[in-house]
């Protein structure tokens, strides 16, 4: 089973920051609330991102949506990078800075 | 008269003795008396002039206390710059929220002020948001022309990106476009993320008069230099404070103790991969910075936090230019101000 996540739609257009103290749609409530449940879900297999209609976001969301996904091992890697696709069409240096921010982590938790 | 009964005048014997002990030992508060103040504003409201930020700093020490009855004199005031205006905003909401209503601010001799600061101050929202009662009615619907245009402020205690966002829709509606928006859109969030993560600490909060973790942001737009201001201000602690929390290794304890504002501010705007290890840390004012300078033409962006001041003007002819230098005075919280060529 495929779950579509459309940032943009399903959470925010703006999202922006690191804590659910600081705001609603900050990373960590991305992150709590949409990203984790759909990646441990047994019975998704594949979990799609779309990243379009996005305005300018900020490295603390990303980072404390996706970095600390992998910095808190609450998933496994391998699990997160068979389950985990980014879609976007236009911004073509969204997948590459979310890839990075994955890859960084990594890097932290080795 | 009925006679007492012996219970009874044991009663109010017993009740006689405690009241008598309860009137000589209760605790005498000290009055506490009122006091009349007075400031006068500088003539120029400019950050860069020493005047400016000491007023600001007269104006906390005394509106923080609300025993201090406090006069502020506006009829000097000739020119304003768009950063200081946004501090000045900010220090007049700090007033009437530690207040409360009962508080009010009042405007008097209206008349006497300088036409041309009334109309900025009134386009920027003071009086309206300020909730100031005794303004008079023809003048805030009254046309006015003037080369430089402020937008009205607008202020928050969390992190929305929705804010920003509806703030450049409303200057859209004066000039055709902002340029660079998602950029500008980072910046501002990650400014908003910078002051309420390391802003405004625990300890700090505490002992604060204003509870709420603030921000406030602003724009001016001047015709004549063709330029678009926006500003960030936030009442916190300030970068050369917070960096030792923020990095609380060895790095950020010798940064605060032997470095000079300026150059702890020049520093954060740097920092992250080298000085934590944690590489995920400290990209937030780098983005920041990243508005002015991926921007195809000219502009600065400018940090001033604590006492310092750091400054990054990006010039197509010659390039990028820094420039940091102390202040006098502490600003009070940390005020991030970008310039754009339209």
């Amino acid at each position: 089973m495929n779950k579509i996540i459309n940032i943009a739609k399903d959470f925010s257009s703006a999202p922006a920051g690191r804590y659910r103290i600081h705001g609603n749609y900050t990373g960590e409530v991305f992150r709590e609330d949409f990203l984790l449940p759909a990646l441990l879900n047994d019975q998704i297999d594949t979990v799609e991102i779309i990243l379009d209609g996005l305005d300018g976001i900020g490295a603390s969301f990303w980072d404390e949506a996706f970095g600390e996904m992998v910095r808190s091992k609450k998933i496994s890697l391998s699990t997160l990078m068979q389950k985990l696709k980014l879609i976007c069409h236009d911004d073509p240096t969204l997948i590459p800075t979310i890839n990075s921010i994955l890859e960084e982590a990594k890097g932290e938790t080795k | 008269m009925k006679k007492l009964t012996i219970k009874h005048k044991i009663y109010l014997l017993r009740r006689a003795k405690k009241i008598l002990h309860r009137r000589e030992h209760r605790k005498k508060t000290p009055y506490k008396k009122l006091y009349y103040k007075k400031i006068i504003a500088p003539k120029i409201l400019n950050l860069d002039n020493e005047d400016t930020l000491r007023f600001f700093n007269d104006i906390r020490a005394n509106s923080d206390d609300i025993r201090c009855l406090l006069y502020v004199d506006f009829k000097g005031i000739e020119s304003i710059t768009p950063g200081s205006a946004l501090v000045f905003a900010s220090e007049l909401n700090r007033m009437s929220i530690i207040r409360g209503r009962r508080n009010r601010l009042k405007v008097i001799d209206f008349h006497k002020w300088n036409t041309n600061i009334k109309f900025l101050l009134r386009d920027m929202g003071m009086f309206e948001l300020l909730n100031i009662p005794n303004i008079p009615k023809d003048f805030l619907n009254a046309e006015y022309n003037s080369d430089i245009r402020f937008f009205k402020f607008i202020s928050g205690d969390s992190i929305n990106g929705e804010k920003p966002k509806e703030y450049r829709e409303v200057i859209k509606q004066v000039i055709s476009g902002v340029p660079n928006e998602k950029k500008l859109q980072i910046a501002i969030t990650e400014a908003m993320d910078n002051a309420l993560y390391h802003g405004y600490p625990d300890d700090f909060i505490e002992n604060s008069k204003l509870k709420e973790k603030m921000w406030w942001l602003s724009a001016s737009l001047n015709k004549n230099e063709n330029t678009l201001n926006f500003m960030f201000f936030d009442q916190g602690i300030g970068i050369p404070k917070s960096l030792p929390k923020v990095y609380p290794n060895l790095f950020g304890k010798m940064l605060s103790l032997f470095d000079p504002d300026d150059h702890i501010i020049e520093v954060a705007t740097k920092a992250g991969k080298s000085s934590t290890g944690k590489r995920h840390r400290g990209k937030g004012l780098p983005q920041i910075i990243d508005y002015v300078q991926s921007y195809n033409k000219n502009g600065y962006v400018r940090i001033t936090s604590g006492k310092g001041t750091y400054t990054i003007t990006k010039k197509i002819n010659t390039g990028i230019e820094k420039r940091s230098y102390l202040n006098k005075y502490d600003i009070q919280g940390t005020l991030i101000e970008w310039q754009l060529e339209l």
